[in-house]
């Protein structure tokens, strides 16, 4: 069964076409690698599945539904979380607020629930403190939750960024090149947390990465970009070794 | 943490004993206490100038929504037949809904831009109040706003708001509570969705915050009370003009901003320092005449370059010190 259904997707920046008529389907709880090279058009992908952008002409449906003109907040309700290329946290907030904030939608209702109901309120913020406490405990940053994000090393910056991502109760993650600037362990870390969170909670992943090592080892399927268009898909060993692809990564000088 | 709680309750048990005995401290003189008013006024609209700021923006037309409230109740009353209680809330709620209508336009932009549509909207505002002759008076001013009813109280007996020290009273206690709902709403989950704003929309956005929303409503909010403090101005003054060198020009607005950034912007409590200060000196100042501004302006500069964090800053520098070996406590 299909979480998210992309059909003739398209998006121009200036003349240039990032994204063209691109036709995309993700079954539920598939880890699917994005990749190609550089300018290829895969964050600009991202970005209108998640909403940050909105496609010139397509349509995106999430489990059936079109989500194509709502807005990014509106697409986290429905399930959609993301990692960010960059480490977007809510920096001058400690580890455990960074994941409190991302349970935003799990916490009150509305805009106004302000103080009223003062017990039912400190119930719920017990319970959200327990729930965030869980989610740090299963990236690994239970021991830092009163660290200030910015404090943290570059790759316990990334595992916050998965865990406020988490906050959200998602069930598409979309993770930009997750791996950049992480050693070997790390990105074992991650790619293990991905599979678990796949396994048990049936969360569908879409990553966009250039450490092809890594998308062999976590991804299901590969798809891969160039010049807006999908020049190939399947999986992930056969596509990487495709000489088409080689050659497109090749032939854009030093892309690998 | 619990030995803090006791200390700041104290702290504002004596602020608040303080704030009753001072029109006997001041010997009831009428001017003193006038300024006492405008203070409280002041801090009010400082404060909710701030609750904007927690959003990292800065209004330059804040005075524009105190407007709508010192217009809005004083022809509330007048005209509208309403008593004093309820064209306070009305001010207010109508300063909020104005801000609702054009908070969704106006928070699409940031910075620089919101803050120079914010300042063309309070001389607009203003503007309409100048020369809308039919409903404000115009050019003349509107003139004969009823002071709040008396009322009768058990021990002082009937209390008459067209006098000082009465009205003092009056503005105390709406102020009291008025600053109490800025506290709570901060601390709210309101407030920290606010803070998590700050901290970054792009994120917040993709945990699922409706960040427009959210600023729209600090925005509401924000005008609100700057309505409930021109409600109360305006009851106060008994008549009102939008003049340029009035209440509601650009330069209060202005020195709105200065008070908060001075004081320190960062605490809550740094808008009131910021405004008692520098509000206590430019009385002082005042036989000074046109240097009065210099010299506000002096302290600005200096305090920006000196204590990013204000005057609420020193505070705590000053503590820090004192727990310093050796160190003698500050006051």
């Amino acid at each position: 069964m299909e979480i998210l259904q992309i059909r003739g997707l398209t998006m121009f920046f200036g003349g240039l076409a990032a994204v063209s008529g691109l036709d995309l389907s993700v079954g539920k709880g598939e880890i699917l690698g994005l990749i190609g090279p550089n300018g290829a058009g895969k964050t600009t992908v991202l970005n209108m599945i998640a909403g940050t952008l909105r496609p010139r002409a397509g349509r995106i449906a999430l489990e059936g539904e079109d989500i194509t003109r709502w807005p990014a907040y509106r697409r986290t309700r429905k399930g959609i979380a993301r990692v960010f290329q960059r480490n977007a946290l809510f920096h001058d907030m400690t580890v455990l607020e960074n994941v409190l904030a991302g349970s935003h939608l799990h916490g009150t209702h509305g805009l106004f629930e302000i103080f009223y109901k003062r017990a039912s309120i400190l119930r719920q913020a017990t319970l959200l403190q327990d729930r965030a406490m869980d989610i740090l405990r299963f990236v690994g940053l239970d021991k830092r939750i009163g660290q200030v994000a910015l404090s943290l090393p570059h790759g316990g910056q990334r595992l916050l960024c998965l865990a406020v991502a988490l906050a959200a109760d998602p069930r598409l993650l979309l993770l930009d090149e997750p791996f950049t600037g992480m050693n070997v362990e790390e990105v074992r870390n991650i790619i293990s947390l991905v599979k678990v969170l796949r396994d048990e909670r049936g969360i569908t992943t879409i990553v966009v990465e250039h450490n092809m090592r890594a998308v062999l080892d976590l991804c299901d399927r590969a798809v891969v970009l160039n010049y807006g268009n999908k020049m190939i898909e399947g999986r992930p060993r056969d596509v990487i070794e495709d000489a088409a692809v080689i050659e497109a990564y090749l032939g854009v000088d030093d892309a690998l | 943490m619990s030995k803090k709680g006791r200390r700041n309750g104290f702290a504002l048990g004596a602020a608040a004993v303080l704030a009753l005995l001072m029109p006997a401290i001041l010997a009831h003189n009428e001017y003193l206490i006038s300024v006492l008013i405008l203070i409280l006024l002041n801090v009010l609209m400082v404060s909710s100038l701030r609750t904007i700021a927690l959003l990292r923006e800065i209004s330059l037309g804040h005075v524009g929504f105190g407007l709508i409230g010192s217009y809005g109740s004083a022809l509330f009353m007048m005209k509208g037949g309403l008593s004093f209680w309820p064209a306070l809330l009305a001010s207010g709620l109508l300063s909020a809904a104005v801000a609702l209508a054009l908070g969704y336009p106006f928070l699409r932009v940031k910075g620089i831009y919101f803050s120079i549509l914010t300042l063309l909207t309070a001389e607009t505002f203003r503007l309409v109040a100048f020369y809308w002759r039919g409903l404000t008076g115009g050019t003349m001013g509107l003139v004969g706003i009823p002071a709040p009813g008396p009322i009768a109280l058990p021990v002082v007996g009937i209390v008459s708001f067209d006098e000082t020290g009465a009205y003092y009273y009056l503005t105390l206690v709406t102020f009291a509570v008025c600053m109490a709902a800025l506290y709570l709403t901060e601390r709210s989950h309101l407030g920290f969705t606010w803070r998590a704003i700050k901290n970054g929309e792009e994120i917040s956005q993709s945990v699922g915050i409706n960040v427009i929303g959210y600023k729209v409503v600090n925005f509401a909010i924000a005008s609100f009370f700057a309505g409930i403090a021109g409600s109360l101005f305006a009851h106060y003054q008994r008549s009102l003009s939008a003049d340029f060198t009035s209440r509601f020009g650009v330069v209060t607005s202005i020195y709105l901003v200065v008070y908060m950034v001075v004081g320190g912007q960062g605490s809550f409590l740094g808008p009131a320092i910021g405004t008692i200060v520098l509000t206590v000196i430019s009385e002082w100042a005042r036989p000074m005449k046109e240097y009065q501004p210099m010299i506000i302006g002096a302290i600005a500069i200096l305090v920006v370059l000196f204590m990013p964090g204000g005057l609420v800053g020193l505070s705590n520098l000053v503590k820090r010190k004192g727990r310093g070996p050796g160190g003698a406590r500050g006051t």
